[in-house]
This record gives C-alpha cells, structure tokens and sequence, in this order.
C-alpha cells in the first residue's frame, strides 16, 4: 500500500534508453505483473507492488486530468500516450513516456490493461512541465469535484491554440 | 448536402441508407486498371492484382460484397483475402468493375488521411502476419484495410459528419477521436463499421478486430493499426518503440529489427528505435 507519508524529494532518475517498464493491471487498475525495471525505478518490492493500486506511484505534482483522461481512453477500448512523472518509494520522480493499451479476453470485453514505459524526450518533458503545473494550478484553484473540468479546460485551450488534437500534439512533442 | 433529418440519423439509418450504394474506388486504381486494360497485358498475375486490391480499401469493400453476393455459400469458406475476391471476380471481371465506378475524391484530407492509415495498418499486418505460421497474412491485411470501412464510406457519402468530427477533435472541445465523432455525429464510425460489417456479412475476423476479440489474429492485426495510427499522427511518435515491444511479445521467435523492417519510417528513425530496444535484453516482460 502507499504510504502517505512519502515527502516528494528533488532527486530524478532517468531511465537508460534501453530500459522498459512493462505492467499489467486488472480493471479496477490494481497491478497484477511488473517488471524488473518497475521494481527498481518505483523502489517498491515485487510483492508490494503486485495487488496495489497503480497510484502507488502517482506523483503529487501530476494533474489528475491526465489520469482521468487514461481511464477515459481504456475503458473506451483505446490505446492511450502521455508523458507522466511517478513517483518512487523513496520520494524521487522519474519522467516516463506511457503507452497503455486495453486487455481483451475472447468475447471481446476489456479483460485488463498493458503499459509500456520508457525514457521520455527531455524537450517534451519541458513543454509539458510547464502545462502540467497550469493543468495542476487550476485543479487545485477549486473544489475537488470540479477539478478533472478545471484541468480539461485548460487542455483543451492549449490544444484549440495549437489547431491540434492531444493524440497529435503527444505524438509531435 | 445532408438533409436536415440525416444530420440526425443514428447507425441504423445510416446502415440502411448504405447498404445498397454503389461504392466507389481510388482515382489511382481507376489509373491502375485502365493502363492494365489498354495495354491488354496478359502476364499480369492475380497476385499483382490483388496487391492493386489491398491499396483501394474501397475496392477491395467493393470486391467483397460482390463476390459474397454471387458465391455459393455451400463453399462454406469466407472469402477473406484480397487475391481470393480477385480470383473469384477474374481478371477481366475486375477491370470491368472499376471501370464503370465512381472515384472517390483526392481532395479532402481527411479521407486521404484514413485511407493511407488502413493501407498502412494491412501492410503492416501482412509483414507480421507473414511471421507466424499459423495465420493467413492476407486474411490479417484484408481485415486491417477494411477495418476502418464505417469512416471510409462516410467520407464519401456524407464528406460533412466525418469533417465535423475532425474539427471537433482540432478544436480542443473533444480529446479522443471516438469522443468526437460522438459529439459530432451522434455515434462512432467503430459503431457503424460494426454494423455494416454485419449488414454486408464481411469476414468474422473484421468483426473479431473492432470488437476487440482476444486471439493472435485479431490481436496482431490490432496492433499493427494501433502503429499505423501512431505513424499518421507522426512519423517520429514516442509510441512506436512500445508498438515494437507489444509486437514482440506476440512474436517472441522474431528479432526488433525484423519486426520494424515493415514499418515505413525513415531508416533513421528505425535505428534509434532500434537502439532504444535493447535486443540482447533476455526478457523486458513481467515473469
């Protein structure tokens, strides 16, 4: 389980070019394989993190949006990209590109989901940095049920700038 | 110009409007087949045919509901590749079909855009497919070229819905491309695709693919749209090492540099790929 007393420190790590997180978690987004590499990144042991919550790793300064727009995405059947900055055991944060893809069994029905992680482009890390603290600054401006729409309007300013849709801006960064 | 009661209609309607329209090909197939007319080449195989097939999704939709149409269903056997519908229509059968269609227009983007994206994604498919032994790769590409059929039709039949759901997505009002034929037209081309793959009876394993049936077919083949998609959004796009991961994993026997090998990426981009998998890793995926 994650403890809530884990004070996010200063210190990042970075994923080697070669190095994937791979996991796969059930419906309600428990976790039900990792990798190695998840094990070392999230400082979490294997046994910890199996049956947790995929926030185990979730970070503070992500906006929340970006969560809600992943589930959104899967439980529609679609893949779903972003660039997300977890969180590790110790309190340290390493960047990653996220690709998560929905499970099917053989009816068809979304069985669980699979995400691929790995070392994300520095430059669209700084993009993103910037529009993620103004997504986070305005979910916290007001109550928390108003939040995810706080964080969406945001978004979709920044994207009607751009004349672009998130799948494209994600995939150009 | 669409009435005001069919910017209105739901899936059946459309389904219904559709079922009987004549469809029509690619101005480059119609180039294709007159040249292979007028020069009455006789040495041109099925098999290059068929390859004209798997660049026209909207000949090769054609060509499926022809054949079904006139073939005994005591044959008992889907007609499910390219080269089989051409076989059955003939040679000259096809040239004659093309012949008296119409021609989809070249100017609008967005059909462009969908039609290179289904002729990717069954490229792609068929190099995978063509991996494992145990599946019929021109069956995997069929199925990926008409994957999209819902979206192609409309492009050509009411060019104003599939437009509004683009300009919904560029506008920022909708994030997802499912949400913004929702918020434009009422229900998504997936939807409509699905309807009409039943109302046509098109091969099961299209079915299978956009219901998100689980078995390496429909699984290889989804995921080779997944990675025309992320290469129509750009050709550089971050997902594509993870497309390689996935494929991978279902392709466990065959090397990263056989698999990216059917991607068309620059060659430069497919060595930092490359060199962003590690290929003497023994094993990336969770025991």
């Amino acid at each position: 389980m994650k403890s809530k007393t884990i004070v996010p420190i200063d210190r990042e790590r970075v994923l080697a070019p070669g190095e994937y997180i791979i996991s796969t978690a059930d419906l309600s987004g428990r976790i039900t394989s990792v990798n190695d590499v998840l094990v070392e990144f999230s400082g979490y042991s294997r046994d910890e993190l199996l049956n947790a919550q995929h926030n185990i790793i979730r970070h503070p300064e992500m906006p929340r949006t970006v969560f809600w727009l992943a589930w959104d995405a899967l439980q529609s059947g679609e893949d779903f990209s972003a660039y997300i900055r977890n969180m590790s055991k110790d309190g340290s944060f390493y960047w990653v590109f996220a690709h998560i893809l929905p499970e099917h069994d053989a009816a068809g029905n979304i069985s669980g989901y699979r995400s691929v992680r790995r070392c994300p482009r520095r430059t669209a890390v700084t993009t993103l940095s910037e529009l993620y603290a103004e997504m986070l600054a305005a979910e916290r401006a007001v109550a928390a049920k108003d939040a995810i729409e706080a964080g969406l309007t945001i978004l979709r300013r920044h994207l009607s700038a751009s004349g672009t849709s998130y799948e494209r801006m994600i995939a150009g960064l | 110009m669409l009435s005001s009661f069919q910017l209105r209609w739901g899936v059946e309607q459309w389904v219904a409007f559709l079922k009987d329209k004549e469809l029509p090909v690619t101005s480059r197939t119609r180039q294709r087949m007159l040249e292979i007319a007028e020069a009455k080449d006789e040495r041109v195989s099925p098999k290059e045919l068929a390859n004209s097939v798997l660049d026209d999704p909207y000949l090769a939709l054609k060509l499926l509901r022809q054949v079904e149409g006139h073939r005994s269903h005591t044959l008992g056997q889907d007609t499910t590749t390219a080269l089989a519908s051409v076989l059955q229509a003939g040679v000259d059968g096809l040239i004659d079909t093309v012949s008296k269609s119409k021609v989809c227009s070249d100017a609008l983007e967005g059909l462009n855009e969908c039609e290179a994206r289904v002729i990717t994604a069954a490229r792609i498919a068929r190099s995978w497919g063509s991996l494992r032994a145990d599946v019929s790769a021109e069956e995997l590409a069929l199925a990926a070229l008409l994957s999209e059929t819902g979206e192609l039709v409309m492009w050509h039949f009411a060019p104003e819905l599939p437009q509004k759901a683009l300009d919904e997505l560029h506008s920022g009002r909708a994030l997802r491309t499912v949400q913004a034929q929702q918020q434009a037209v009422g229900f998504s081309f997936k939807q409509l695709s699905l309807a009409l793959t039943q109302a046509w009876a098109l091969p099961n394993l299209i079915t299978l693919l956009i219901k998100g049936s689980d078995n390496p077919r429909a699984n290889i083949t989804r995921l080779a749209m997944d990675t025309a998609r992320h290469i129509s959004a750009h050709p550089e796009n971050p997902a594509i090492p993870a497309d390689i991961v996935n494929i991978k994993a279902l392709l466990p026997g065959v090397s990263h540099r056989t698999l990216i090998s059917a991607l068309p990426i620059s060659e430069e981009y497919k060595e930092v790929v490359l060199q962003a998998i590690a290929e003497n890793t023994v094993s990336m995926e969770p025991p």
